[in-house]
């Protein structure tokens, strides 16, 4: 193993950090076979009693849903090494920064495609009778089951999420943002109203239920004044209550909104992002006095 | 008996987003990525005892550890990959087994199984150093790739075709859904796990 770490090293020529997470940190790097240009995810090495079990788990079980994956709108791994409890690893390199479905997790390529990225706490799909653990999904994008506790869900909780995630597009800032599990289900029911056990059956059995004070919730149309009717429908579907009627990607793909008028811009004519990294090397080498001249600037302007 | 000591945890519930034809189809195609090697199961097939005596021997630890039933048919997966590729047991076959087991619990359940309790299952033939050690040989020999697919996988999607068919014979296929048969194959004879799910004894 310690060969296989010496050889990778040497394979992969850092180049620049890109970002860090609450369990990882991502350098650019060059791979030297082929002059291509990857990102490296570095698993962070939990405290010493993790360590102590080997390797991360939740790394582990990113690298086999990867390995299984193989899509145009996930993003490629490309190898993965590992020495002692340390991992990591290699995916393809992407222009926007970097298990769970939330805006941070969602890149784009140099040609404009959309990529998953982070299958930490991703379940596999072919085989769905297995316990799970509801500690899953950011906060903001977590749906009210999760929220209550429920230990058996379905791929409704991504329905929930991709709901926030198509808010927050349209909002340009998170929509229900949390700052604590009760308060999460505070902002969800505000804006959407208190759930019943008529439009929820089953959700007072819930283990971590708590009963609310009831909110009459904000019509859609009042919180999302530009959207269209179309889009309305579709995000009222993705934030229905009662997880077994939530609609599915399946359905979702249905309705009106993805064939009305105007067609998706097609990939590579989309605006393309400013390279965050790009901005921070540029950043690093102007000299101080042009560093200057930038924040006088910047003082003029306010 | 064995089985009836694997810990009996709650399912999630039944999510028809994920059953039908579509996943069947798609769990044939992986179980035949990660089939071990022609070789190796004619190896074995010739003298069967050592894997045996490994399996049941994982098996074993896994019901003291309490484990899921999930984790004892991933660890054998895991184990006769590794085997498949090397072709040789280790000079501690039982760290092996544990190494399987310590990936699978990690792969597969909310509190996985601690490398302390997998060492006093061996009665310490080996240390916890020996077995992280032994984790990170069984990855770089897989590449990482600890996928695998089980007869657990296959038998609730059967069971849906089957009720959704209306074969007034469910029931006798409810009966053999229980864990025996899929771990007696595990044991004896393993290999193809959509037809271990289809032909118990």
């Amino acid at each position: 193993m310690a060969l296989d770490v010496k050889s990778r090293t040497k394979r992969y020529e850092k180049l620049d950090f890109l970002g860090e997470g609450q369990f990882a940190t991502v350098y650019k790097a060059r791979d030297k076979t082929n002059d291509t240009i990857v990102a490296i995810k570095k698993i962070k090495v939990g405290h010493r009693t993790e360590a102590k079990d080997g390797i991360n788990r939740t790394a582990l079980r990113e690298i086999k849903l990867l390995q299984e994956l193989h899509h145009p709108n996930i993003i490629g791994l490309l190898d993965a090494f590992g020495h002692k409890s340390n991992i990591s690893l290699v995916f393809d390199f992407m222009e926007t920064d970097l298990e769970d479905l939330k805006p941070n997790n969602l890149l784009l390529d140099g040609n404009g495609v959309l990529k998953l990225a982070d299958f930490g706490l991703a379940k596999a799909f072919g085989s769905p009778n297995r316990v799970y653990t509801h500690q899953v999904v950011t906060r903001w994008y977590r749906s009210p089951e999760l929220l209550f506790g429920a230990r058996m869900y379905g791929v409704g909780v991504d329905m929930w999420a991709v709901g926030c995630i198509l808010a927050e597009l349209l909002l340009r800032i998170p929509f229900l943002a949390g700052d604590s599990d009760l308060d999460q289900l505070t902002k969800i029911f505000e804006a959407l109203g208190t759930p019943t056990e008529e439009t929820w059956p089953g959700m007072s059995s819930l283990p971590d239920y708590v009963s609310f004070k009831i909110f009459p919730g904000t019509p859609l149309e009042h919180i999302f004044s530009a959207a269209g009717d179309d889009l309305l429908e579709l995000l009222q579907s993705f934030f229905t209550f009662n997880p077994s009627t939530r609609t599915t990607a399946t359905q979702a793909l249905t309705m009106r909104y993805f064939s009305n008028r105007p067609a998706p811009t097609p990939g590579p004519q989309l605006p393309r992002p400013n390279c965050a990294a790009e901005a921070l090397r540029e950043k690093e080498t102007i000299g101080l006095k042009r560093k200057l001249e930038a924040i006088m600037k910047k003082k003029l302007i306010f | 008996s064995l089985s009836l000591c694997l810990s009996l945890s709650l399912l999630a519930a039944w999510d028809p987003t994920v059953s039908g034809h579509r996943v069947i189809q798609r769990l044939l195609h992986v179980e035949e990525r990660y089939m071990p090697s022609i070789l190796y199961i004619t190896l074995i097939q010739r003298e069967p005892e050592r894997r045996e005596e490994l399996a049941k021997w994982a098996l074993e630890v896994c019901c003291e550890c309490g484990c899921d039933e999930a984790v004892f048919p991933l660890s054998v997966s895991l184990m006769d990959r590794f085997l498949s590729d090397s072709l040789a047991l280790p000079v501690s076959p039982y760290c092996l087994a544990a190494g399987c087991i310590l990936i699978a619990s990690k792969l597969t359940e909310c509190d996985n199984v601690t490398a302390d309790t997998l060492c006093a299952a061996a009665e310490y033939s080996f240390q916890p150093s020996d077995l992280r050690e032994m984790e990170r040989v069984i990855l770089a020999t897989l590449r990482w790739d600890t996928a695998a697919v089980t007869p657990q996988d296959f038998l609730p999607h059967f069971l849906a075709s089957v009720e959704e068919r209306g074969d007034g014979d469910s029931e006798g296929y409810v009966c053999f859904t229980g864990m025996p048969s899929c771990i007696y194959y595990y044991i004896y004879i393993d290999i193809i796990y959509s037809l271990c799910a289809l032909h118990p004894r």
